[in-house]
């Protein structure tokens, strides 16, 4: 079993943690407002990491490496940024977006900077009997194998989602903040360990 | 007689009973008529209201009729009872307040409801299915599935019943038409009882139901001698060829897994002759299943052991010590007139009981062999069984979900591979004494110093990362997750943060 903190080497705090299992963040989504007016072709003209389609999608789409993420940049000012893997990262890539704005001689401010999703996963590290799960916890599962091989948990609280796999692998989204993602694991946990694969 | 606007028929007469003009093919009414001399005012200015209401009217009444027709089509294509069919009129009348619909998202909507009302009434009809009759991609109409049972508040529906689905195709399959009717039905209980296992060992959790379904049939028909085309059997059931070939290859090999496991002879089956053992394998884990003591593949291999030791009796030789000697073996003619008595003996016992040639003088007449194949449990299991009496039955084997399994691999792997990375690593910060390399020199020089070439395994972009996370002090049970570009972006892209 996993004894490592998130992104580091310490090891797991129990009374935070009480299953010993720490999800990992694996993709953070974060908006900005800029407050000015952006003229995307300009942009997408001026910048050499940008690209801009506006048939396929009305935003400029721009990638930096460090951090490594993904901003959409719309005309009104308002910016998503995606794929960092840390809420600090989230902040310092969109502050990033906006100083190449800015460069680009855009009066580019950064306002009401708020994360919108976090998406984490981690391993039990035991199977799951999905069938058995989605009958006992019906209100709250959507089992459809033939659309989905996960079963589809929406927790009220907190309200997150969490895709259970038979593998014992789960993906839970839709926090604003970690200890959200934390909170649903380790509500879930016990329940998964009910139907955990019996061995014979 | 005129042309009916709606069906192009030159059917439209008077109707005298109703004083209105209708046509005889499509019974549509025709109001125009009636309001014709009421168009427009008596001043002569256009009656704007009533040349809408005449609009509106047939629009609505033709968009009903159409409407109606679109959902008998499609139902009367899934093979909806009548019942059934009102089921999904009155959930679509319920939906839509009335007013049903017209377009390509109505059919999707009338396939959808159709396959709701079917697996809300336990009857097999799988989502590519309905996605088929309507030409139409399975995540619409899952999509749209989903809409309705959110309208409804239904929540899960009851789970696909691969039983029946199984059986129906079996049945109606136009591939299998020639098998006589006892095959058929002995292809039913085998395929059945091996839904059932399959559903035990994780092969339907997570995984669509109709390529296993398609993969269980073509694999009973190969036990039981039926030439079939997966190709065929898989179109048929409307699952995917790739998928389904993928399944059948999964429960062969779970197949064989399970042989080695509870045959006795376990060690030389393999996914070539699985086929010639899988009747007995199926029929000894049906029994096995049920708990039946009265048939147990342990005494026969006692038996097989006993007898194996009671023939090479024949082959002892008596006598001096250099017949004794390998290659130089001669058996002395007591012993072979006492090993020819004894299993003229034995002829005559076996004749003498009627057993003689009862299987075609394929089986081999030994205590404890002589086991009927034939499965039993259609007849005593006519109605699919609960998922907990599914789990609760032990087949004898039981393994993990094949994700599962390749996690664990994977895994592995990945471990070996940190291992490598560490001694990697350790040749580079502690090189060798000048000696150790100077012996490393004559080695290279001849490679083929103990008759065997060393051929070093080349590193590729998974050892590099390793190497390059565990030099940036990266924890190894963060390694062993995989999750290689999340740990390079906050451990090694991440010089900012520092």
């Amino acid at each position: 079993m996993t004894n490592q903190g998130e992104g580091s080497s310490q090891p797991v705090d129990l009374r935070q943690h009480p299953s010993g299992i720490v999800p990992t963040l694996q993709n953070i989504v974060s908006t900005v407002n800029l407050d000015c007016k952006l003229d995307l072709k300009s942009i997408a003209l001026q910048a050499r990491n940008a690209e801009y389609n506006p048939k396929r999608f009305a935003a400029v789409i721009m990638r930096i490496r460090e951090p490594k993420t993904t901003a959409l940049i719309f005309a009104s000012g308002k910016m998503v940024c995606t794929g960092a893997k840390s809420e600090h990262q989230s902040k310092l890539a969109a502050r990033k977006y906006a100083r190449i704005i800015q460069k680009l001689n855009f009066p580019a401010k950064f306002k009401d900077f708020k994360i919108q999703n976090i998406v984490g996963s981690c391993d039990v590290k035991f199977p799951i009997r999905l069938e058995g799960l989605a009958y006992a916890h019906g209100p709250f599962s959507s089992y459809e194998p033939e659309l989905f091989p996960g079963l589809i948990y929406r927790m009220k609280q907190p309200k997150i989602v969490l895709l259970i796999f038979v593998s014992g692998k789960i993906v839970l989204t839709g926090a604003k903040v970690r200890d959200e993602t934390y909170q649903a694991f380790e509500n879930i946990y016990p329940v998964l360990t009910e139907f955990r694969k019996s061995s014979q | 007689m005129d042309i009916c606007d709606r069906c192009g028929e030159r059917a439209v007469e008077f109707d005298h009973t109703i004083d209105q003009r209708i046509c005889t093919s499509c019974g549509v009414e025709y109001y125009t008529d009636v309001f014709e001399n009421q168009l427009f005012t008596a001043d002569g200015r256009a009656n704007f209201n009533l040349i809408r209401s005449v609009d509106v009217s047939q629009y609505h009444d033709l968009k009903i009729y159409q409407a109606k027709d679109i959902i008998s089509d499609i139902t009367s294509r899934l093979n909806l009872s009548a019942a059934r069919s009102s089921d999904v009129v009155r959930m679509i009348t319920k939906i839509t307040d009335g007013a049903f619909g017209m377009g390509e998202w109505f059919s999707v909507l009338v396939a959808s409801s159709s396959y709701v009302v079917m697996r809300q009434n336990n009857i097999p009809l799988s989502i590519a299915e309905a996605a088929s009759a309507i030409g139409r991609d399975i995540h619409e109409v899952g999509r749209m599935v989903k809409r309705i049972l959110d309208y409804f508040d239904i929540g899960q529906l009851p789970e696909f019943d691969t039983w029946r689905s199984l059986e129906q195709a079996i049945v109606n399959s136009s591939c299998l038409s020639s098998v006589p009717k006892e095959k058929a039905e002995e292809m039913v209980k085998q395929g059945k009882f091996l839904m059932q296992c399959s559903v035990k060992w994780f092969l339907t959790t997570g995984r669509q139901p109709l390529p296993l379904v398609a993969a269980v049939i073509s694999f009973v028909s190969d036990v039981n001698d039926v030439s079939v085309n997966v190709e065929e059997i898989a179109n048929e059931v409307y699952a995917s060829v790739a998928t389904t070939k993928l399944r059948k290859k999964e429960l062969v090999k779970t197949l064989v897994k399970a042989a080695k496991v509870l045959l006795p002879w376990g060690e030389n089956v393999n996914v070539k002759n699985i086929v010639h053992n899988a009747a007995l394998l199926l029929r000894y884990m049906e029994i096995h299943s049920t708990k039946d003591d009265s048939f147990d593949l342990g005494t026969f291999r006692v038996d097989v052991e006993n007898d194996e030791a009671k023939d090479s009796v024949y082959f002892n030789v008596v006598g001096n010590g250099e017949n004794t000697q390998l290659g130089n073996q001669k058996l002395s003619d007591v012993c072979l007139s006492s090993a020819y008595g004894k299993a003229l003996d034995d002829f005559n016992r076996v004749r003498s009981s009627n057993e003689f040639g009862k299987h075609n003088g394929k089986r081999r007449k030994r205590k404890g062999l002589v086991i009927d194949t034939q499965m039993s449990c259609g007849s005593s299991m006519s109605e699919p069984p609960s998922l907990e009496m599914v789990l609760e039955k032990d087949v004898g084997y039981s393994p993990s979900p094949p994700s599962f399994v390749a996690g664990l691999i994977a895994r592995e792997k990945r471990k070996e591979r940190i291992e490598a990375a560490k001694v990697r690593i350790d040749q580079i910060t502690k090189p060798k004494s000048k000696v150790e390399i100077g012996d490393a020199i004559k080695t290279s020089k001849n490679p083929k110093i103990n008759g065997k070439r060393k051929i070093e395994k080349e590193i590729d972009w998974e050892d590099c990362i390793i190497e390059n996370l565990l030099l940036y002090k990266v924890s190894e049970e963060e390694i062993l997750q995989g999750h290689y570009s999340r740990l390079m972006d906050l451990h090694v892209f991440n010089s900012l943060d520092a």
